[in-house]
């Protein structure tokens, strides 16, 4: 099995991750950013673009002779990414009712369901964003509307709450997250121009940034250390701030739906791409790697930190790489530019 | 030396009457079947022999156009007949042809045509004489309608192509026959509007057709199941309609249908999710009210799936996300309940199903007892024991009524196969797990196809489609976007 994806299943899958991505990072894996995260999610979409951009120059319609070092740090950043996602997913999971579970428990359905999903492509991933991305506005519009009388516009205030360096912080960090989504550019079928993925990168940093805003709305500034820890936040928001508990069903779905969508897409990205960097192996095999590698590195994700802050750096640098004309040790040219 | 079955049939017919005579005794075992007949007679100095099956074949049929015609066919006495000479002077049947292959004639017979063999020729005569009994053309049992037409397919091919030909009375309507199976063949036919279907998908289903390779095909329902494209999927990914109108439909919007023998219904190809929520009333109906209807449908399908789930995962996991009213009356109404709510579903479900199956099965003079039996005393007394709560009751009733407002039966048995499968994810996880299971059929939709066509189109992926696919609008408004759009843009070019 070849794993692949379409041009626009591959945008639909990455507009949906792209925004879970910017949001998970700004309001929970990082929230120092306080109440300018809206602005860091702004930021770490345009910052993504370059890297897009890069991608998109550097490989030709049907054709893509991405170099394979670009391949392995994007598979790697992805990996890691899923591993994020993954975590979270059980995390929240356990948080919102399987407290007394044991973690294993938690992270098996979610691996299957993801090794079930990713194994039926590309293009199913996508395909299943992109009915995602139709449902997204009906529930959270369900969820403004239950909410409408507990939002409180003045907690957005100051706008750039964390200031400058936290704000700068913040999006390099999300925008790492970000830019690693765009990887399909690098063997994605048909029409791959790079203009149309940096349009949807920037819908889904302007949703992204709408989401926190409202986010920012239902739950005022976090003021000492203990309420910017991850389950206080994952509180703050499942519950909705200080609306009635029985009003977060819609909410706990959008999560969830939300987190699900880019675990799939991280898992079938890295996947993909270990295809296209060891040939000749099974795209099933490829699958099971990667959801194996996603689950493993969940337990140390939390250690992994430091990496993240470098992670778009390394993606810029690897994208820029890939329109080098290197040549393999056979002297054939495996990366062109244009 | 004898030969067998298999050699007798692939022979051609020889020039001896007497020696075709019994070859065609020998295949139809006529000393034993007591139905085969033969049926000698003279014309013009020449011996002929009838081979039809007695039933299959119309006697008056037989007597009128063969028989009869052959007595006062002009012929000069000692003139050479043969098939051509019989057909273009002698017979007065409308279809009739040559065929010199044994094994043609002999499925023809079998099929209630009549073979006329002639001695001196090596070709026979074989006339459509059909006259089995069958039914007459009636009200459909399965998609009533409140307005249209209320005519459905019955188990004549012959029959439901002249139907299917009444409601599209079109010359590029072409009805193309084909016979499946290896050992007991199966006629079908292949029916699409020449220059509205595609191509291609016309190509695809008459390949998977003629690709059948199972001896025995039984009707359409086998042949769904060997021409489908992901035979593990819960959901039937081609249409069956018992209405001539619905198939007529789809035809002319560039799908294919395929008919077959014995079989009172159609199967239509290719179809998307939201054909399954179609149904004949919507097309009689105004616009507003054919979009109602499949809303309505559309939230039945997401009823009969996850409605019992989602009762077991709030009550099992997330007793907080209930209003505290209803959390009351929850608890309450299972104060005496002794089994878990998983168990209670499960009991609830299977009664249903089985209440269900009996209703299907039972006779019809019976059948309001069971009503009786099933609904009343069944439900009162579980309610009386304490074994069910009456709550569950009625999220049962209302999943129920979910899954009968589908109008596809096999879609239907199929959501109940994932209701349940959502059913054990939520007692297991809570609402984590029933996003999970959502989650997983949502990627098994969209990796579905049908006959090539992806199988929630044209909304993943979206594609430019004539307005009557997921909701209706005004018929002015509707394009003549035809069947291509199942296919994308790619495959038109």
């Amino acid at each position: 099995m070849k794993l692949s994806v379409s041009a626009t299943p591959a945008r639909a899958a990455l507009c949906a991750s792209v925004a879970a991505r910017l949001f998970l990072s700004l309001m929970l894996d990082g929230p120092t950013t306080h109440n300018g995260a809206w602005f860091s999610a702004l930021l770490a979409g345009t910052a993504a673009m370059p890297v897009a951009f890069l991608l998109g120059r550097g490989r030709r319609p049907n054709s893509p002779r991405a170099s394979r070092l670009t391949m392995a740090v994007f598979m790697l950043a992805v990996a890691l990414d899923a591993a994020e996602a993954m975590r979270c997913v059980t995390r929240s999971a356990g948080f919102l009712a399987l407290d007394d579970t044991r973690p294993l428990f938690l992270l098996l359905p979610v691996a299957l369901a993801t090794l079930w999903c990713v194994g039926k492509n590309g293009d199913a991933t996508g395909y299943a964003a992109s009915v995602w991305i139709r449902i997204f506005p009906l529930l959270l519009a369900l969820v403004l509307l239950m909410q409408a009388r507990h939002l409180r516009p003045r907690w957005i205030f100051p706008l750039f709450g964390g200031g400058g360096g936290a704000i700068g912080l913040g999006a390099m960090r999300a925008a790492g997250g970000a830019a690693s989504l765009c990887g399909a550019l690098l063997f994605q079928e048909g029409d791959g121009r790079p203009s149309r993925t940096v349009g949807a990168l920037a819908i889904a940093a302007a949703v992204a940034a709408l989401l926190i805003v409202f986010q920012l709305m239902m739950l005022p500034t976090p003021l000492n250390a203990d309420s910017l820890s991850w389950i206080y936040r994952l509180d703050g928001l499942i519950t909705n701030g200080r609306a009635p508990l029985y009003l977060q069903l819609p909410m706990m779905l959008l999560w969830f739906a939300a987190l699900l969508h880019l675990l799939a897409w991280d898992c079938f990205l890295s996947a993909a791409l270990l295809q296209r960097c060891v040939p000749h192996i099974n795209g099933r095999l490829c699958v099971l790697i990667a959801v194996l590698a996603a689950a493993l590195l969940t337990g140390i994700s939390d250690h992994l930190e430091p990496l993240f802050r470098w992670r778009w750096a390394a993606l810029l640098a690897a994208a820029a790489l890939n329109l080098l004309p290197l040549r393999t040790r056979g002297g054939r040219v495996c990366a062109e530019s244009h | 030396m004898e030969q067998s079955w298999e050699q007798l049939a692939r022979a051609e017919l020889s020039e001896s009457l007497s020696e075709n005579v019994v070859r065609f005794k020998a295949l139809l075992s006529a000393s034993v079947n007591s139905d085969a007949q033969f049926r000698p007679f003279h014309m013009a100095g020449t011996r002929l022999c009838a081979v039809y099956i007695e039933g299959m074949a119309d006697d008056r049929k037989i007597s009128e156009f063969v028989l009869r015609a052959c007595a006062e066919g002009n012929i000069e006495g000692g003139s050479r007949i043969d098939a051509a000479c019989l057909i273009e002077e002698v017979l007065e049947s409308a279809q009739c042809r040559a065929e010199s292959q044994v094994e043609k004639v002999l499925q023809d017979v079998v099929s209630g045509m009549t073979a006329v063999l002639i001695d001196g020729c090596g070709e026979a005569v074989v006339l459509e004489t059909r006259g089995y009994p069958s039914r007459q053309v009636g009200r459909t049992t399965n998609e009533s309608v409140v307005i249209g037409a209320q005519e459905g397919f019955v188990e004549s091919l012959r029959t439901n192509m002249t139907l299917l030909r009444r409601y599209v009375q079109s010359p590029r309507l072409i009805t193309e026959c084909l016979t499946v199976g290896t050992e007991l063949l199966c006629r079908v036919c292949l029916a699409y509007l020449e220059g509205t279907a595609e191509k291609k998908l016309i190509d695809e289903v008459r390949s998977r057709l003629k690709r059948i390779d199972a001896a025995s095909v039984q009707g359409l329902g086998a042949v769904q199941q060997l021409i489908e494209d992901n035979p593990w999927s819960l959901v039937p990914q081609l249409l069956q309609t018992e209405r001539p109108d619905r198939a007529a439909s789809c035809v002319i919007d560039g799908q294919v249908a395929i008919l077959a023998d014995n079989s009172p219904y159609a199967l239509v190809a290719p179809v998307t999710l939201f054909h399954q929520l179609h149904a004949s009333d919507d097309s009689f109906s105004r616009w507003q009210y054919g979009s109602f209807l499949r809303l309505v449908r559309l939230l039945g399908i997401l009823i009969s799936i996850f409605l019992p789930g989602m009762y077991l995962a709030l009550t099992d996991y997330h007793m907080h996300l209930l209003p505290m009213s209803l959390l009351g009356s929850i608890a309450e109404a299972r104060a005496n309940v002794p089994f878990p709510i998983l168990v209670e579903i499960l009991i609830m479900e299977f009664s249903f199903y089985l209440i269900n199956e009996a209703g299907t099965r039972i006779p019809q003079q019976i059948g309001s007892a069971l009503g009786i039996v099933g609904a009343l005393i069944l439900g009162q007394a579980a309610v009386s024991a304490s074994i069910i709560s009456p709550i569950l009751i009625i999220i049962v009733a209302i999943t129920g009524l979910g899954n009968y407002a589908i109008p596809d039966y096999g879609f239907g048995l199929g959501l109940v196969i994932c209701r349940l499968f959502v059913i054990a994810c939520g007692s297991l996880l809570g609402l984590y797990g029933v996003c999970l299971a959502a989650f997983c059929m949502l990627a098994s939709l969209c990796a579905l196809r049908s006959v090539g066509c992806p199988y929630l189109a044209p909304v993943a992926p979206k594609r430019p489609h004539n307005p009557d696919i997921l909701l209706r609008l005004p018929l002015r408004m509707q394009r003549a976007v035809r069947g291509s759009w199942l296919y994308g843009r790619r495959n038109q070019e």
